[in-house]
């Protein structure tokens, strides 16, 4: 079975349920980046995130029973395993020195409003992640590296209506995948 | 939803969520290892290289009897096993996501140091071939040191040897087939 097709609810009850390895590296796969993007983001330094991705993916083993799919989607679950695991890292950090502390209230985004923007950078990750691979590659290439369309044919070597059919087919398997997600309507 | 305006939404997703940064290969390994245990082991101390076609087959044949073996004892690999130096590997051409952790371990006032080749995501050699880790210094010729396949999954633990004394600068995997022919498919990351 391929089990690339299966959605993520289905492959967390495999690793709960059968304790499926196979199930696991495809999550792992389709999540292993939104999961670093996130933990750099909130934990910084490259050496602690990598101790923090780790100990993420451990705890999606270890914790996938206690999935529920009634309750949310297996994205949701996955970030909020991969924040908690942030957090605790964070907690166990020593403290700020009072000199360091800004003088300035951060006018930037609250809490709130940050973990919906970080929540929905992660689904669209996760998103691109779980493309297949001719349509992933155009994708990024266009969107993350800021190629146009005509750059990216050159640098894949594939005829510009290619790269058009397999953009656009990327862009609706995303807008299925993301509305499921409700990150757009 | 008209699909321009799906379409225009989804873009404007992407160009917010920005370009994520891509965690390091080797996580890939170690992450597999803390979730669900080493994977399988295979213990080949020493390489014969054989020079003839029907040596090879054999050879290879010898490897893969060894790693359906070694799945009978997963979980054994890495006891008491203490790492002196350790270098990553990153896959080359048709392999790019393949990765390996080579770990060196100390003399322990022996003659020679346990060397542990933790591979990910590199598929089964093909049929009568085997992968092979390789060790050089500088100008000197290079030197094979254990012979390994790898599970369905992709992953292996491999075991071997070096003298306690040995210098080496690089280190890669190379591809043996049946043919003679050889490819590198790890490098130095």
């Amino acid at each position: 079975m391929d089990l690339s097709a299966l959605s993520d609810e289905d492959l967390l009850e495999l690793v709960a349920e059968r304790r499926d390895g196979e199930a696991f590296e495809v999550l792992y796969r389709r999540y292993s980046r939104a999961v670093y993007a996130v933990v750099r983001r909130m934990v910084g330094d490259p050496g602690r995130s990598e101790d923090v991705v780790q100990e993420a993916f451990a705890s999606v083993w270890r914790a996938a029973r206690g999935y529920r799919r009634e309750r949310g989607s297996g994205a949701g679950w996955m970030f909020a395993i991969s924040r908690n695991a942030a957090a605790d890292a964070l907690r166990a950090r020593t403290p700020v020195a009072v000199g360091d502390l800004p003088d300035q209230a951060d006018p930037g985004l609250g809490p709130e409003e940050r973990t919906a923007a970080g929540l929905e950078a992660f689904k669209v990750h996760a998103a691109v992640d779980s493309l297949p691979e001719r349509e992933r590659e155009v994708i990024e290439l266009a969107y993350f590296s800021g190629l146009s369309q005509s750059e990216v044919a050159e640098r894949l070597s594939l005829p510009l209506g290619t790269v058009k059919t397999r953009t656009r087919s990327g862009l609706a398997r995303l807008a299925e995948r993301l509305a499921d997600e409700r990150v757009v309507s | 939803m008209s699909d321009e305006r799906y379409i225009s939404e989804i873009e404007d997703r992407l160009r917010e969520a920005g370009t994520p940064p891509t965690p390091p290969a080797h996580l890939h390994a170690i992450a597999r290892a803390e979730a669900l245990g080493p994977p399988d082991v295979v213990n080949i101390r020493s390489v014969v290289r054989p020079s003839s076609r029907v040596g090879r087959l054999m050879l290879a044949a010898a490897v893969l009897t060894a790693s359906a073996a070694a799945a009978l004892v997963i979980g054994v690999g890495g006891s008491g096993f203490h790492v002196d130096r350790s270098v990553h590997l990153q896959g080359a051409g048709a392999v790019a996501s393949a990765s390996a952790v080579v770990d060196v371990g100390g003399s322990s006032g022996g003659p020679v140091r346990d060397v542990q080749v933790h591979v990910n995501g590199l598929p089964p050699a093909p049929k009568g071939g085997y992968y092979e880790l390789w060790m050089q210094d500088g100008s000197s010729e290079p030197t094979g040191l254990v012979a390994f396949d790898t599970s369905g999954t992709g992953s292996v633990v491999a075991n071997t040897t070096i003298p306690k004394d040995m210098p080496w600068t690089k280190c890669w995997v190379t591809l043996e087939r049946a043919d003679g022919s050889r490819t590198t498919v790890l490098t130095l990351a």
